[in-house]
């Protein structure tokens, strides 16, 4: 085997292995699991729970990048080969390092933003131990190929993402306005004015509608407090995925030892509360809290970003939303970003 | 009226710029033996400032509530000022750094002989191409500055967590008052505030309400959503500074591949508390390296209050300043007595930058992680 094969080809014929291999078992969906927490963050077989949970900082492709696990072998060639790891400043580092991500790994697994910790440590780091093997070897001619390939690898991966992405927001995010940037800066005071009005606009449609209602009624809050940033209405904190709600006693559970309808009874009497602003796929963290939903919550608003309110009815029915998604899809399909669908839209 | 807008740049000014600008100055003073590099403490001095003034208001909140907004503005503006006077012989030094920042010439950037250093574009070598080069360089630096502004301007704050962390902005602007009470419970509009972490990201929300209230505005929020793409850029910043020792090709490529993942990208596009904790996380380790290999007053402080600010943002960091401190006690190149006495002392930094937060939040606040954690 020549030197060349050695030190170029063997490792990138691993490397697209072991990457053929990963990216096969990412895309594997066990269909039996059915913990939309697990699927959401990916984790919902043993295997993936090892790669994109324990070990996602270097595995979790479609949100770290696939260039993280780059550290591992590039890491112990430079510890073991290089000795890099030479003096006392560098030794306190990698023990820093090594102990804050076992933690991250051991605790932070469910969460992606946690697994991003260390990664503007890890993959310049992974670049470095790259550059000191092309070194090292007598590589560097090729260093702007070598380099030019990782990058390549990585803008594959993130164009991979971005497609989910798009597919996640649909029509959620369009520009409102086609005035360029020369424009912009030629006529300051309508530029002004425009971000001025912007300011006053929100994000979500339904916090239009929530002000909207009278003053004095309050809503039951499934763990979005865009209600409490975007209004000045009252309202009481919830989350159904663990069932826990919030009051100047602290917290409190709703649903244990209470039937679908003495939560009803408990939510409109006790706590006040006429409506309730959720989404359905928050709804689906617990079946009882849905089955409360679809029992006693007639929607009566729902936007392009799928928030929903709901008003809490005084008799038991059968409410569903079908007819707004129905509606939200038709609008979408017209190209409307925008969307408010109303109770009157649908009946 | 004066603008919202307005009043943003104003703030952004004085916080981004004018603080700075002070902590620079202190920074060149206290580094009587020249051992942090130019850039690296201008870097620092705007990673700084914002935390600074988070953790002036939270002591002023805390210990001296219920004042009028401009009783805070005024003292913690004045507080920096201080800070500048004390250091005002170092002003010409950090003038003259920074000018030369902005000397565009060809001879006077390194960064556009990055362009030539690589055989692949050797044959292209001419002034032209250097002068293309630089061009490029001011180019990416104007144009992240333009999406930097636009995604301030037209992206309202949004996402559970950002939420969370602005509306408790928005009542300790409020209530004027920082207190350590077992329910962090609103009766205004029955909000809880769930979150575990210091309140250094909220407060500089805070700052931006107090600010804005003198000038009669009382939903400002560019500040807020402006921390996530600063601290984004100032990592790229770092990185590069550091990487760049070894190899400017290297540096550039290492910041390309971070800015290329998707989840850096999320993170620099998508207002979070993020880029504020890792920056400082980042910073933290690079003090630890500075502390030990160049043992000294300035890189000790340096150290732990890197290592206080990023645990005074976040939980995680609480952790991560217990294993920094260790690996700090354990490769101190002193005796044991020089080593115990220098990490009492960062210990004792530690806490007066952010960590008592924690202290108090556990013996007469939630009880912070002492709790039953839920998770959103």
């Amino acid at each position: 085997m020549s030197n060349l094969t050695k030190k170029i080809y063997l490792p990138i014929f691993l490397g697209v292995i072991l990457l053929l291999v990963l990216y096969r078992i990412q895309i594997q969906v066990d269909e039996t699991v059915t913990d939309i927490n697990l699927i959401y963050r990916r984790i919902e077989t043993p295997t993936k729970l090892l790669l994109n949970g324990y070990l996602g900082h270097f595995f979790n492709f479609k949100y770290l990048g696939n260039l993280n696990w780059l550290i591992i072998p590039f890491g112990i060639y430079a510890v073991v080969k290089l000795r890099f790891f030479d003096t006392p400043w560098k030794k306190a580092l990698g023990l820093s390092y090594l102990l804050a991500l076992i933690l991250i790994s051991a605790k932070g697994y469910f969460n992606s933003r946690y697994q991003l910790t260390l990664m503007p440590l890890t993959l310049p780091m992974a670049v470095l131990f790259v550059s000191l093997y092309i070194k090292e070897n007598n590589l560097t001619k090729y260093k702007f190929q070598i380099v030019s390939s990782l990058f390549l690898l990585i803008m594959i991966n993130t164009a991979v993402g971005f497609l989910f992405m798009q597919q996640k927001n649909g029509n959620k995010t369009v520009s409102d306005s086609k005035v360029g940037l020369i424009y912009r800066i030629t006529h300051p005071f309508e530029t002004l004015n425009k971000i001025e009005n912007k300011k006053k606009s929100t994000a979500y449609p339904v916090i239009d509608f929530i002000r909207s209602l009278p003053e004095d009624e309050k809503v039951l809050v499934n763990n979005l407090p865009m209600l409490y940033y975007y209004t000045n209405k009252s309202g009481t904190y919830y989350w159904c995925g663990d069932d826990t709600y919030y009051t100047n006693k602290g917290r409190s559970l709703l649903m244990e030892n209470r039937s679908i309808d003495e939560m009803r009874q408990f939510i409109s009497d006790t706590l006040g509360c006429k409506y309730l602003l959720s989404t359905d796929y928050y709804n689906q963290h617990s079946e009882k809290f849905n089955a409360f939903v679809h029992s006693y919550c007639k929607p009566v608003f729902m936007d392009n970003g799928e928030f929903v309110m709901y008003e809490i009815m005084g008799t038991k029915g059968n409410y569903i939303l079908d007819k707004f998604i129905q509606a939200l899809n038709k609008k979408k399909e017209e190209g409307i970003t925008r969307i408010s669908i109303r109770n009157a839209d649908v009946e | 009226m004066i603008s919202a807008f307005f009043v943003f740049i104003l703030l952004g000014a004085l916080t981004y710029v004018y603080f700075s600008f002070s902590l620079n100055a202190l920074l060149l003073k206290l580094d009587t033996h020249h051992i942090i590099e130019k850039p690296l403490a201008l870097i620092f001095a705007l990673a700084l400032a914002p935390f600074i003034s988070s953790l002036f208001l939270h002591y002023l909140l805390w210990l001296f509530p219920s004042q009028n907004a401009i009783t805070y503005v005024i003292i913690i503006i004045l507080a920096f000022t201080l800070i500048l006077l004390w250091a005002k012989n170092k002003i010409g030094a950090v003038l003259q750094y920074i000018s030369g920042k902005f000397n565009f010439s060809v001879q006077n950037n390194n960064d556009a002989q990055l362009f030539i250093e690589n055989k692949f574009f050797k044959i292209y070598t001419n002034e032209r191409i250097l002068i293309l080069s630089n061009i490029t360089l001011w180019s990416i630096v104007f144009i992240a500055s333009y999406y930097w502004m636009k995604q301030i301007i037209g992206t309202p704050i949004s996402g559970h967590d950002m939420l969370e962390y602005a509306i408790q902005a928005k009542h300790f602007a409020r209530e004027k008052l920082i207190a350590y009470i077992p329910n962090r419970y609103h009766a205004e509009n029955n909000f809880f505030y769930v979150g575990l972490h210091g309140f250094s990201f909220p407060l500089i929300g805070t700052w931006e309400y107090l600010f804005s209230e003198i000038f009669g505005i009382y939903d400002n929020d560019y500040l807020l959503r402006s921390v996530t793409g600063y601290y984004g850029i100032l990592i790229l910043v770092l990185i590069y500074h550091f990487i760049k020792k070894y190899s400017r090709f290297y540096a550039l490529s290492a910041i390309t591949m971070l800015f290329s993942s998707y989840g850096f990208y999320l993170m620099v596009t998508d207002y979070h508390i993020d880029t504020y904790r890792i920056f400082m996380i980042l910073a933290a380790f690079a003090g630890l390296g500075l502390a030990i290999k160049h043992p000294s007053n300035i890189t000790l402080i340096l150290f732990g209050v890197f290592a206080a600010a990023q645990a005074y943002i976040h939980s995680l960091g609480v952790f991560i300043a217990i294993f920094l401190s260790l690996s700090f006690f354990i490769f101190y190149p002193a005796k044991f007595s020089k080593k115990a006495v220098r990490s009492l002392v960062l210990f004792f930094i530690i806490m007066l930058f952010g960590g008592v937060h924690y202290v108090m939040d556990v013996f007469l606040g939630t009880g912070w992680i002492f709790q039953e954690i839920k998770y959103y």
